[in-house]
């Protein structure tokens, strides 16, 4: 039981690691591309 | 350019998509290959509250094109052109991660192109119609920039740098038509191996001074 809860809080911070690697990720891809219709579908 | 605004409907699409996709299909592919979501916890990318941030004001900036809000079209591509100069010093603050060196290739076309072409990105009226989107191009002018887009309608002679504008068309079937530069390609083929190195890598292990 100690062991899981250790295992979870560990987690915890791993994936807010790998959230924020993501949002970040993301960010650069739709910045560096500049794509088109930010809010729109355009054309 | 005229900077004739044409307004767009409500909703996302087009290559915005196209580049969320990619990552996705990078992310599948990483799993596939025995990589672990994980391993992205070790990626850590400088100055990202900065990237958020320009990407914020990017996507504010480009999708009130057709308000007055925030002042007349050169002050508009003037402050996106800036935010995508932000986004490139991020993109090179960050060039000893694997593939981020075609991420800066991808994003500096891009910026060139943007410079090129009075802070839009060129894309001939063709190309909208090659992806399905026949009815707004005929009520667009030439020279026309639409709302919620960076993009102009220029034939490619009347393009600057014309290589670098949107010109790689992905039609329907593709589940999500778009119309893409070399940049926009270069930037989601550097994020996809950042992404799947980074998945597949193995944890440095220390010997925790057994010897």
């Amino acid at each position: 039981m100690k062991a899981r809860i250790s295992l979870a809080l560990f987690r915890v911070p791993v994936a807010l690691r790998v959230s924020l690697a993501l949002v970040s990720l993301v960010a650069l891809a739709l910045g560096a591309a500049a794509p088109d219709e930010w809010g729109t579908s355009g054309w | 350019m005229s900077g004739v605004l044409a307004v767009g409907r409500p909703g996302f699409g087009g290559d915005s998509v196209v580049v969320g996709l990619s990552i996705f299909l990078a992310l599948i592919i990483g799993l596939i290959a025995g990589g672990s979501l994980e391993n992205l916890a070790r990626l850590q990318i400088r100055w990202w509250p900065v990237l958020l941030v320009a990407v914020a004001l990017q996507a504010y900036s480009v999708g009130h094109w057709a308000t007055d809000t925030i002042g007349p079209v050169p002050v508009r591509t003037g402050a996106f052109v800036a935010t995508h100069a932000l986004i490139l010093g991020v993109a090179l603050a960050n060039v000893r991660l694997t593939g981020v060196k075609v991420v800066v290739l991808g994003a500096a076309s891009n910026l060139v192109a943007l410079l090129a072409n009075g802070g839009l990105m060129p894309v001939s009226p063709e190309a909208r119609v090659a992806i399905g989107h026949q009815a707004t191009v005929d009520s667009l002018a030439i020279g026309s920039v639409v709302m919620g887009s960076k993009g102009v309608v220029v034939p490619p002679e009347q393009a600057n740098l014309w290589p670098l504008t949107d010109i790689f068309v992905l039609p329907p079937p593709f589940p999500v038509p778009a119309v893409c530069s070399i940049g926009d390609v270069l930037v989601a083929v550097g994020l996809g191996y950042l992404i799947v190195r980074t998945m597949r890598s193995r944890p440095v292990r220390t010997n925790g001074g057994s010897c």
